[in-house]
């Protein structure tokens, strides 16, 4: 039987990208002059890694490549070569090219080795300069004859080099578990000088043999300068199964002295070895390159979840076992003198549910620093490009949202800390002649309010130019040259479809599309943007995000004889209006005086086509909602309760409906639609149509 | 002189196929002639495939019968010597 390793693709690739973000953020961390040790040892680590797992798989584009990155790294980590900018570019670079390559084969795609070909290509002229030892001195023993030696064998020459007795008699399973012994000897080859020897006694006859055990065992014979520690990290994964002993014979011996039982031909460069001889599909032809698709459909929409959450999820269904069986018990001898343990009994029910629930909501939470992490790179590679200097400061990347909001919002927020980027921030010359430091600062920052999140995007560069904004409206029509605007109104044109002030179209940001579907994604998300901005002071872009998009907690509305649902992050105040309070201003819309703000009135029950109960607004109530920055006032009958909801698609289950954003189940098995209120607000026509009018009554107002 | 089989080791010789290579090599046991196994195309190979070639070998030696690696690739080569295999499977003859 064949072993299906394509079972095991998605963890592979799971933590492929895990190990590459946490090489890329510790390159990003590393300081030339100061190395510091752990770091250094945390992206070998992590490039050790992959190359195992994918050599594993057969993946050996991606083998062969870390196998040259980790080269340079180890020499690095043990203080033989200096670390250099242009190493940790080419590392940077690296790690772009082990993510296109292992996207390709997540994708089922043939990697393109190219890239790859030439990092290797730039790598090999680095590690073709001899590294110096660190504290060396003038110790470089000649390496003449030893041209398989590996270079960091010289790091060790100092210290003399060891010949180490290795006994290995693997489980007979090794082989099934992805363990190749040919691999570990390659690296153990690489070590130094290695000789073995296969004990062949436990093979049994041919028509006998499962050809998937392992019988074999071999002494080793290893003269190296490595540590044992590094010899046991090559059996590390197999010491638990295996019968291993590691002993040192022969201790400093001079490297320069060849050994006299390592005969010539028994020396093995892991250079001339071959490539690890996985396949590039181990799974059985009918399975192929389908099932590679599907799983990497899968990834997509796989999550990790921590075994805490999973404890405490597995504890509270043991809870709500207990209860369940204490009510059922309860049903089979009920009369009304156990009513009160009836109640305490669903009591506990209810508190085992919502803890359940938020429990499982938990799983789905993730922090944010998953999507901020991508931005200490982006920064540093685009503040090169454009010549800009620039900090990036992150705040609040524990904060935890929703996975599915905290995938869409990646592409958002790239797009508005690339505009941040090329629009915002001025060049060191522009800032010093305005007076600021040459370094621009962008900030991000996540926090919690209320039941959303809000994510700010904050930069001190020049601002947005209200002139040229709007210069740029009128010139495209989508405003009247002598339209009174705010200052707000003017800054929220640029998340106008098609509007780009940039003068010049730049691959880093600015084709003029772009504002408007970050607005559109984030509106998708039920959030909201808006901008504030002082010229030469600096823009701030603040995101306001729902924790998850799988429940709400609504308010229940009644009009006529419907019950809606509004969120209630939506809702600002309730109040009963009186008649003197209200007007109704140019174009028919009522607008509700509420202290010295005027608040257009939008009737549900006419929206809905609806008969309400109450036709005097006074017996009305009015439900004051607020969408990004305008504010509406509900006509509503009554408010009943407030209560968390699962939100059910229309458009999965129906299609579509204007002014809703989606459905959910009452306690009461009828099905109530939620409100999106920023639909309502289009439908209504007052969003815009009204904004200035209303103005305009404000002021008289006000005056009056 | 007795008849001599012979097949060619593909080129990918690794655990997806030795089961396929370990019914072969029974088969070529049971019709009980020499065999040649040819390793030139050999780029990658494992352990699990150079022990089923080593027991062939041997078990082949049991029954009096030649069982030889001819025209190994350098891949092949290294790799056998690399497990110090080279011996049990002839190599340095």
């Amino acid at each position: 039987m064949s072993i299906d390793l394509s079972q095991f693709h998605q963890v592979f690739f799971e933590e492929s990208f895990e190990g590459l973000q946490l090489m890329e953020s510790s390159l990003l961390d590393l300081d030339c002059d100061n190395v510091d040790s752990e770091t250094i040892n945390a992206i070998f680590r992590a490039a050790h890694s992959i190359k195992g797992s994918s050599s594993t798989f057969g993946f050996t584009a991606v083998a062969e490549f870390t196998h040259v990155l980790e080269t340079l790294l180890d020499q690095v980590r043990e203080g033989s070569r200096q670390l250099t900018a242009e190493i940790v570019d080419l590392l940077l670079q690296s790690v772009d090219c082990l993510r296109n390559l292992l996207t390709g084969l997540q994708a089922g795609q043939t990697p393109d080795a190219t890239h790859s070909r030439e990092l290797i290509a730039a790598f090999n002229r680095i590690l073709a300069v001899k590294p110096v030892a660190q504290g060396a001195g003038t110790q470089s023993a000649t390496q003449a004859g030893k041209i398989d030696q590996p270079a960091k064998m010289e790091a060790g020459e100092a210290q003399g080099v060891t010949r180490w007795q290795i006994r290995f008699v693997p489980d007979s399973n090794i082989l099934r578990t992805g363990n190749e012994p040919l691999r570990m000897f390659r690296e153990l080859a690489e070590l130094g000088e290695l000789q073995c020897v296969a004990s062949v006694d436990r093979l049994p006859d041919l028509n006998q043999l499962n050809p998937e055990e392992c019988h074999l065992g071999w002494d080793i014979s290893l003269t190296t300068a490595a540590p044992r520690s590094k010899i046991e990290e090559i059996f590390e994964w197999v010491a638990d199964e295996s019968d291993i002993s590691i002993e040192a014979v022969d201790a400093i011996v001079p490297l320069a002295t060849p050994q006299p039982d390592a005969e010539p031909a028994q020396r093995v460069s892991p250079s001339a070895t071959l490539p690890e001889p996985m396949p590039d599909k181990v799974a059985p032809v009918s399975v192929g390159k389908e099932k590679e698709k599907e799983s990497a459909k899968a990834e997509s929409t796989s999550i990790r979840v921590s075994i805490e959450k999973i404890d405490s999820l597995v504890n509270l269904v043991g809870e709500l076992v207990i209860t369940q069986s204490m009510l059922g018990q309860l049903g089979t001898e009920f009369d009304m003198s156990k009513l009160t343990r009836l109640q305490e009994g669903l009591a506990q029910l209810e508190h085992n549910t919502r803890e359940l629930q938020e429990n499982v909501m938990r799983i789905r939470m993730l922090p944010i620093s998953f999507t901020f992490s991508r931005f200490p790179r982006m920064v540093r590679d685009l503040s090169r490009q454009l010549g800009k200097k620039i900090e990036l400061k992150l705040s609040g990347e524990q904060t935890e949202l929703d996975k599915t909001v905290l995938e869409k919002i990646g592409d958002p927020l790239v797009h508005l800390v690339r505009n941040a980027l090329d629009h915002g921030l001025e060049t060191p010359e522009q800032r010093r002649a305005a007076g600021k430091s040459e370094t621009g600062t962008i900030t991000l920052h996540a926090y919690h309010q209320g039941g959303n999140i809000m994510i700010e995007i904050r930069d001190d560069g020049r601002g947005l130019n209200r002139q040229k904004i709007r210069a740029k409206a009128i010139s495209n029509n989508l405003i009247g040259e002598n339209d009174p605007l705010s200052d707000e109104q003017i800054q929220d044109l640029i998340f106008r479809p098609g509007f780009s002030t940039a003068e010049k179209v730049t691959d880093v940001s600015g084709r003029g599309v772009g504002m408007d579907v970050v607005r559109r994604n984030i509106n998708e998300l039920n959030g909201s943007i808006e901008v504030r901005s002082e010229e030469g002071i600096g823009s701030t872009f603040t995101i306001r995000l729902p924790l998850t998009l799988a429940i709400l907690d609504g308010q229940l509305i009644q009009v006529g004889d419907q019950v809606y649902i509004v969120p209630l992050v939506s809702i600002v105040e309730s109040l009963q209006p009186k008649l003197a309070l209200v007007n109704r201003v140019a174009g028919g819309c009522d607008v509700f005086r509420l202290r010295n703000e005027y608040i257009p009135i939008i009737h549900l029950a006419e929206i809905f086509g609806i008969r309400p109960r109450n036709d005097n607004l006074e017996k009305s109530l009015l439900v004051v909602v607020e969408t990004g920055t305008a504010k509406v006032a509900l006509v509503v009958d009554d408010l009943l309760g407030q209560q968390q909801v699962v939100i059910k698609s229309m458009e999965t289950n129906y299609r579509k409906v204007e002014g809703v954003s989606g459905a959910t189940i009452l306690g009461d098995g009828t099905v109530s639609l939620i409100l999106d209120i920023t639909d309502l607000v289009q439908m209504a026509g007052v969003h815009q149509q009204h904004k200035n009018g209303l103005r305009l009554v404000s002021s008289r107002a006000a005056q009056g | 002189m007795a008849e001599t089989s012979r097949f060619a080791l593909e080129k990918n010789s690794d655990i997806s196929k030795v089961e396929q290579l370990h019914e072969r090599l029974e088969s070529l046991l049971e019709a009980a002639c020499a065999v040649e196994i040819d390793a030139s195309a050999v780029e990658r190979i494992d352990t699990s495939t150079l022990q089923v070639l080593t027991v062939f070998i041997r078990t082949m030696a049991k029954h009096h019968l030649d069982a030889r690696i001819v025209q190994p690739s350098q891949g092949f080569v290294d790799a056998a010597r690399l497990m110090g295999l080279q011996q049990s499977l002839h190599l340095n003859s």
